[in-house]
């Protein structure tokens, strides 16, 4: 059956997200409560403490939802810009499947604790060893389907999606030292470090920035009827993000126990990443035009250009923060989880929903069973995200300035807790608020799948000088 | 519009883009790679005993690491606040890590920092009573209670908290 892999794959996103989102707000609970703690029987204590559920949390959210939700529509976007269908559905469903089981059997072994202790790397080699499995199928069937593309040209999406897929297998074995010893953690001392977030912002730039630009690259012209803007601008901004983004490491560890040129080589690529960031949101947005009022009603559309607006701004506080001086305020506070809850749960969610919204109707033809329910999702998820981004901030912001208190100094639980105890209420509400939202795209979700009216999507109308073919506005 | 050769040739498109990629790789990974083997075992440099290093992977089981960092950072050494100004302690020298593995120096302070954790509080009855229940210390602390862990795993905890010196 055509498209069943986009089919499975959103599906299995789907589930992981309300799971991963239900972990946040427990955890926001236990920092507004943590007596909470003291009435919870023994025996299940170490299922619930924050350390654990936090990597479960990370992990879920970032490597089942975004991954799979992602790779979902690079199953649909792929075949599309090559105008042909996927090479292989079996394969592209085993390896949805693979991905799956290892993100399951990764997660139930954190919550066992078996960790690699190691940020973005911490599952452990079973995993490890079904992710490159899935990562082989992928890259087989999709390399496939592009050799045997009908236009000579290659789209600016697809050097996007494909890059991905290549350079992610890559990153894991590097990032997790697999080439050196696959089944514990291989280095020893600061070079572990450097690994490590080689890795941990690799699946930022390499993976998660890459699927979410290519992805709204594909959409967002054939949403605005338009063709992309500039061509040498999206040759510029591709090459200039796989220069300047997998060099930016150690910005994690400035100041810290590494090589001092290694972390200024990571500030000044930091800063560069203003480059291929700016580069590719004016292509997309000189893509849109002045249009983009009227496609704000367009659910799928308005998900996709919040989530460029969030991303955007994510990536110059990301520069921003960079700087030594501004890291050594703000460095280990929660304006650091207020920055990746932004960009994941944020700009890259929504980019994520947005391709949900488009390609659903696409290959189900059904259109969404209820218009209004999108909208309420939008806005309850955008305003829950901002909400978290500014408990976390606000919070992050007192705790810095109390850490650097250089006159009397300040006891730290007065500093780091008691301070930021209303943020941390408000932290619990806005996750409340997002929760909602996704609960009520859950309903929306299985309604269509059962219940939308069937609908005819035309498509293939060719638009000038485009790679791109306008498909009728559904929603 | 031009079409740029990379873009008709997934050949050429899958050389370039590793071509690119490895820039990272090379200035970022195999350069500190050789680097990290210059460093060498100094005083500061802990070795751990079998009991320590039992600790130390409970400390990691049990997720202490993803709210205490261990790591001073040479501009806020002898500065930044716990209790009093500056009692965060010394930098934290690379030679320190050389044994570690796999580092666990953190990027969260929901507690305070405990490289020097032994130095601020040295006593084995007040560490293990704190594990156990550290809201009879600091009321109101994000830290949950520890007492689900059994008394060797607690002790072997203090073990390796007294390496953090």
């Amino acid at each position: 059956m055509q498209h069943k892999t986009v089919k499975v794959a959103y599906i299995s996103a789907v589930v992981w997200i309300i799971i991963g989102i239900l972990l946040g707000i427990w955890e926001a609970f236990v920092f507004a409560y943590p007596e909470i703690m003291y009435q919870i029987p023994l025996s299940l204590r170490g299922f619930v403490e924050f350390g654990k559920l936090r990597q479960v949390h990370v992990n879920i959210l970032a490597f089942a939802w975004l991954s799979i939700g992602f790779l979902g529509s690079l199953f649909y976007i792929i075949p599309k810009a090559s105008d042909r269908e996927l090479y292989s559905e079996n394969l592209g469903i085993a390896a949805i499947v693979l991905w799956d089981l290892g993100l399951l059997v990764g997660v139930i072994g954190l919550l066992f604790g078996y960790s690699r202790g190691r940020e973005y790397a911490s599952m452990i080699w079973p995993s490890d060893l079904l992710l490159i499995a899935s990562f082989i199928l992928i890259n087989i069937n999709i390399w496939k389907t592009i050799a045997k593309r009908t236009h000579e040209r290659m789209n600016v999406s697809v050097w996007y999606l494909a890059g991905s897929v290549l350079w992610m297998p890559l990153i894991l074995i590097l990032g997790k030292g697999l080439w050196s010893n696959f089944f514990t953690n291989p280095f020893s001392g600061v070079f572990d470090n450097v690994a490590n977030w080689f890795l941990g912002h690799n699946i930022l730039g390499l993976w998660f920035t890459t699927l979410g630009v290519g992805t709204a690259y594909y959409i967002i012209p054939r949403i605005a009827k338009r063709p992309i803007f500039n061509h040498y601008l999206s040759v510029i901004g591709f090459w200039t993000l796989v220069l300047f983004y997998p060099a930016v490491g150690s910005h994690h560890t400035l100041s810290g126990p590494l090589p001092h040129w290694l972390t200024a080589e990571a500030t000044v690529f930091s800063i560069l990443m203003i480059i291929p960031v700016a580069t590719a949101i004016y292509n997309i947005y000189k893509t849109v035009g002045m249009k983009w009022p009227q496609l704000m009603s367009n659910t799928a559309f308005a998900f996709i250009f919040l989530g460029l607006f969030i991303y955007t701004f994510v990536s110059f506080q990301g520069s921003f923060q960079a700087l030594m001086f501004v890291s050594k305020y703000l460095h280990f506070s929660q304006w650091v989880p207020g920055h990746a809850m932004l960009a994941l749960g944020g700009g890259f969610t929504f980019i994520n929903f947005g391709a949900i919204y488009y390609i659903l109707p696409r290959i189900i033809h059904r259109d969404w069973w209820s218009y209004r329910l999108g909208r309420w999702h939008l806005w309850l998820s955008f305003f829950g995200i901002i909400s978290i981004f500014l408990a976390l901030t606000i919070a992050g912001l007192i705790q810095g300035s109390n850490w650097a208190n250089s006159i009397a100094g300040i006891h730290w639980v007065d500093a780091t807790v008691r301070a930021v105890m209303p943020e941390m209420y408000f932290l619990v509400i806005a996750g409340l608020i997002f929760i909602s939202g996704q609960l009520v795209f859950l309903t929306n979700f299985l309604m269509t799948l059962t219940l939308g009216h069937q609908i005819e999507v035309h498509s293939h109308a060719q638009l000038p000088e485009a790679e791109a073919e306008a498909v009728e506005v559904v929603i | 519009m031009k079409v740029f050769k990379f873009e008709s040739s997934p050949f050429r498109f899958v050389f370039l883009s590793l071509l690119v990629f490895s820039f990272a790789v090379v200035t970022t990974y195999i350069i500190p790679y050789q680097f990290s083997k210059t460093i060498k075992a100094t005083q500061a440099t802990v070795t751990y005993s079998a009991l320590e290093q039992k600790g130390r992977s409970l400390y990691i089981r049990e997720g202490c690491l993803w709210c205490h960092s261990q790591m001073v950072r040479d501009i806020e050494a002898n500065e930044i606040t716990i209790f009093r100004r500056g009692d965060i302690g010394n930098f934290t020298d690379p030679s320190l890590y050389l044994k570690q593995n796999p580092l666990v120096i953190g990027q969260h302070r929901r507690g305070p920092d405990l490289s020097h954790d032994w130095e601020r509080w040295p006593s084995e009855f007040w560490q293990t009573r704190h594990l156990k229940n550290p809201q009879d210390f600091n009321p109101g602390t994000w830290m949950p209670p520890f007492s689900y862990l059994p008394d060797e795993d607690i002790k072997a905890l203090v073990a390796y908290i007294k390496t953090l010196k």
